[in-house]
């Protein structure tokens, strides 16, 4: 008797998933009449489904979405799956390492510049050594040097207090241009640019790595750095050849990475740093170079960003929700 | 590959995972959601307060949704469970039963023709003054059933009895319910 009831209570429960997913219950001539009655009642319960009203359901949705941003529960998830990283980004130090050489040739031309009485912008620029530019540059009252070293494509700025900033280029295949109209004709994509950008902010150029790459390089001015810059890398996934591309901008050790929600909550990486490194010239002793920074990475569609900037946090996030 | 591309590629892994994360909720949603707001109705028949604790279930299970272990049961268990315990929390704060609108209970209804709408709602009332008469843990079962539309394995894990037990009490208070609801038809 009691086998015989856990068997139809078994079956009665088989039969009600059968309903409950829409099929019908299987034939149960066999079985008794309460039996049937108690599952023609169950389909009748289970045909009975109080539906949410569609603005609750959107609005819960909402309010959900809403905590998922990175101020609440999904951040500190997805923390939990970020390997801990104590290390806060910090000022750099003043760097003392530039060679004797460089700073007298370096000095002679600040003085220049000051005894020129030149006030905002103002630029010039010198050959101090074969393929090596250097450009001078005063802005407010803080002394900006700026080095590019075409051989090894590293653009390098120096502000007086705070230290050296470092921006690595791709060795080969750089083609800078003035405008994103004039990059535009050499590249396969449309090149996305911010809508946002700071007061002061200006496109510096557009630096194409390949038909399938480039960078937007943006300048400002900032009390902090004197000279501020946001670049952005953009490309397809895939480049003209089919090749998966993976070119992002890169941070030394101790880069503090979270992930972030931004461009309608979509997540990207946001890295927080100081990176330093020796940098070898040729012939010349290598000193460190320190700069203080966030990358975003992000993707949209079938492309992938990369923005960099020094601009504070809040404001480097704006940025790259913008860029559309 | 160098070590200094290393970190971006694993967060690059990683932002694929946050990424899966933010269309698992999305696909969560859209499945439990309206199993959820069921199984609130039928367990306390007032459609603002089953507004107001579905909500809360979501937002419980965000927040704790690094506690939930796959290997320990299925995300359905789980989140029944915080809904069961989330009810059990608002009736014992309550001195008094919840007000059932049945109003409430008809307009949230499928939608039918009007003569079988009509038939419904008289059906949804008998089924309501049913449910109100057994005992909790048979009605539990069957919110759990016929709501939320669980297995008796996974019933079985959220209420902590046998897969059997579950199966037999579902059958007597569906024999039960059913009984009531003739009764109240033949008056």
């Amino acid at each position: 008797m009691k086998e015989n009831q856990l068997d139809m209570s078994t079956e009665f429960s088989r039969n009600v998933d059968e309903l409950l997913r829409g099929a019908r219950a299987e034939d149960c001539n066999v079985l008794s009449g309460e039996y049937r009655a108690n599952l023609e009642f169950a389909e009748r319960l289970a045909r009975t489904r109080f539906r949410p009203d569609p603005s609750f359901q959107a609005r819960l949705k909402q309010s959900l979405q809403e905590k998922l941003a990175p101020e609440a529960g999904l951040k500190q998830r997805l923390r939990a799956l970020l390997p801990r990283q104590e290390q806060r980004p910090q000022y750099a130090p003043r760097t003392g390492l530039i060679t004797a050489r460089r700073r007298l040739a370096l000095g002679g031309l600040l003085v220049l510049l000051l005894l020129g009485g030149v006030l905002g912008w103002r630029a010039a620029s010198t050959v101090l050594a074969e393929g090596e530019v250097v450009k001078l540059l005063r802005l407010r009252n803080q002394d900006v040097v700026v080095f590019m070293q075409e051989a090894y494509r590293q653009a390098y700025q120096l502000h007086t207090r705070i230290g050296v900033k470092l921006v690595e280029l791709p060795e080969k295949g750089v083609e800078v241009y003035p405008t994103v109209a004039a990059a535009q004709v050499v590249v396969a994509f449309p090149i996305r640019i911010p809508a946002y950008l700071p007061p002061g902010c200006r496109l510096k150029d557009i630096r194409v790595l390949e038909p399938s790459a480039v960078v937007a390089d943006y300048q400002y001015l900032d009390d902090r750095y004197g000279f501020g810059l946001i670049s952005i890398l953009q490309f397809p996934h895939l480049n003209t050849r089919g090749e998966k591309q993976d070119l992002f901008f890169r941070m030394g050790e101790g880069t503090r990475e979270e992930i972030i929600l931004v461009l309608d909550r979509k997540p990207a990486i946001l890295a927080t740093g100081q990176g330093w490194r020796g940098v070898r010239w040729p012939g010349r002793k290598g000193y460190t170079v320190v700069w203080e920074g966030y990358i975003v990475n992000w993707e949209d569609g079938d492309m992938v960003f990369s923005l960099w900037s020094t601009l504070p946090r809040e404001e480097t996030l704006r940025v790259a929700a913008s860029v559309r | 590959m160098d070590e200094t591309t290393l970190p971006l590629r694993l967060s690059w892994a990683r932002l694929h995972m946050a990424k899966a994360d933010e269309a698992t909720f999305e696909e969560l949603y859209e499945h439990y959601l309206p199993r959820l707001f069921n199984y609130m109705i039928y367990r306390l028949g007032n459609r603002q307060l089953a507004e107001d604790l579905t909500a809360t279930v979501f937002e419980k299970a965000l927040t704790r949704i690094a506690t939930y272990r796959r290997d320990r049961g299925a995300f359905s268990t789980w989140l029944f469970t915080i809904a069961r315990n989330v009810i059990t929390d608002h009736l014992r704060q309550q001195a008094r039963a919840e007000i059932v609108n049945l109003d409430d209970l008809c307009a949230l209804a499928a939608p039918e023709t009007p003569e079988t709408q009509y038939l419904r709602q008289e059906e949804l009332a008998r089924l309501y003054t049913g449910l109100n008469l057994l005992a909790e843990r048979e009605r539990e079962i069957i919110a759990l059933k016929f709501a939320a539309e669980l297995p008796n394995t996974r019933i079985a894990q959220v209420v902590g009895l046998s897969a059997e037990n579950v199966g037999v009490i579902l059958y007597r208070a569906i024999g039960k319910l059913r009984k009531r609801f003739e009764e109240e038809n033949e008056r």
